[in-house]
């Protein structure tokens, strides 16, 4: 495993679980020191989400090698970046085929017909940015109002798929 | 809509079968972990999440994604995407038995009335697994026509299109069905609904 490379945490550890960082989630190299690397988390659960954590090389393991032209933009990229700002990825309580049922009142939702009390059915299996596809029906038509994404914040689930 | 129907022939050959693979440098066409590193790492570096996602994805040229914003670029401006021509596209159709036994049939969105309409064309829950490979016969048959519509949303998850579905129901009405489809690489498209908007 080298600089850039892309890995994956392979043991459940205690200091970054309660970041929010599990075995199984992926991320990329962006310091070595020794045996501890420093590394870019990704949360699998919420797209564009990401931590920054310290972690010894031995419960990594490496997954894939960057293209040459993402280690070159990385090489800016990571110059400016202030890692302290990025330290926890939100914990997930969404899956597909949830029912939801809208909590809030946006011009961001009712543009697309979409209204506080309306019901919908989670259509994705990962949110972006922390919003989760959901469809929308009207009741009783069958018919559907809108797909759109929706922020976690602004749903609850009424129904466990 | 035909096959040919998309094709361009001259002097009798064909020289164009208008299909096209979406593209964006440095990420893998085949799902799995490479690909998901390079869309986590593009996405770190500010590249565009709906580009990304498009990328490997097959179109009729004139059924592309619609553009996010005038300019040059194909999705955007300074877009990074390019066009690649495709001789022997092969479509595939997915539809998860959950979008008729677990949404459709179940009690949990009964109130959406989708399970009121289907069982007043003669279905039951019983009926899912012959509904699913109904679906995807037609749907693969009629993307490989090029015979969808594009939806007109910001293709954050990927592109979402609309193909028409045709059933002789149990009580011998014919109906036609809007569905709703993801595109994902590779010719493959995956159901969201089997009873879309219009």
């Amino acid at each position: 495993m080298k600089l850039y490379d892309n890995i994956k945490l392979t043991a459940e550890i205690a200091e970054l679980a309660q970041n929010g960082i599990h075995k199984g989630y992926s991320g990329l190299i962006v310091k070595c020191e020794g045996d501890i690397y420093t590394v870019c988390f990704y949360n699998p659960y919420n797209f564009g989400e990401k931590a920054y954590a310290k972690v010894n090389k031995k419960f990594l393991v490496f997954s894939s090698r960057s293209d040459k032209r993402i280690i070159q933009e990385l090489e800016g990229y990571l110059q400016n970046v202030k890692m302290e700002k990025y330290t926890k990825l939100s914990e997930c309580d969404v899956q597909e085929y949830d029912a939801v049922e809208l909590i809030v009142e946006k011009p961001k939702y009712a543009i697309a017909g979409v209204h506080k009390g309306d019901r919908g059915c989670v259509n994705s299996t990962y949110a972006i940015d922390n919003h989760w596809e959901i469809i929308f029906s009207e009741r009783g038509t069958g018919k559907d109002i809108a797909q759109i994404g929706v922020a976690r914040e602004d749903f609850i689930i009424i129904d466990k798929f | 809509m035909r096959i040919f129907d998309n094709f361009v022939y001259k002097d009798g050959e064909i020289v164009d079968n208008n299909w096209v693979k979406w593209f964006h440098w440095g990420i893998p066409d085949e799902k799995g972990q490479e690909r998901t590193d390079a869309r986590n790492n593009l996405e770190l570096l500010g590249h565009c999440k709906p580009c990304t996602v498009l990328s490997g994805c097959y179109f009729v040229k004139s059924r592309l994604p619609k553009k996010q914003a005038e300019g040059d670029g194909l999705l955007h401006p300074h877009c990074d995407c390019t066009l690649k021509g495709l001789s022997n596209p092969t479509v595939k159709a997915y539809c998860a038995i959950e979008k008729f036994s677990g949404y459709i049939f179940s009690e949990k969105y009964a109130d959406n009335g989708k399970k009121a309409l289907f069982e007043g064309f003669g279905y039951t829950i019983e009926d899912s697994e012959g509904l699913k490979a109904e679906y995807e016969r037609q749907a693969k048959q009629k993307h490989s026509n090029g015979d969808y519509i594009v939806r007109g949303l910001d293709p954050q998850y990927g592109q979402d299109i609309n193909i028409v579905i045709e059933l002789t129901t149990p009580t011998g009405r014919n109906v036609q069905l809007i569905s709703g489809w993801k595109v994902h690489p590779l010719g493959l498209i995956t159901c969201n609904t089997p009873l879309a908007n219009d």
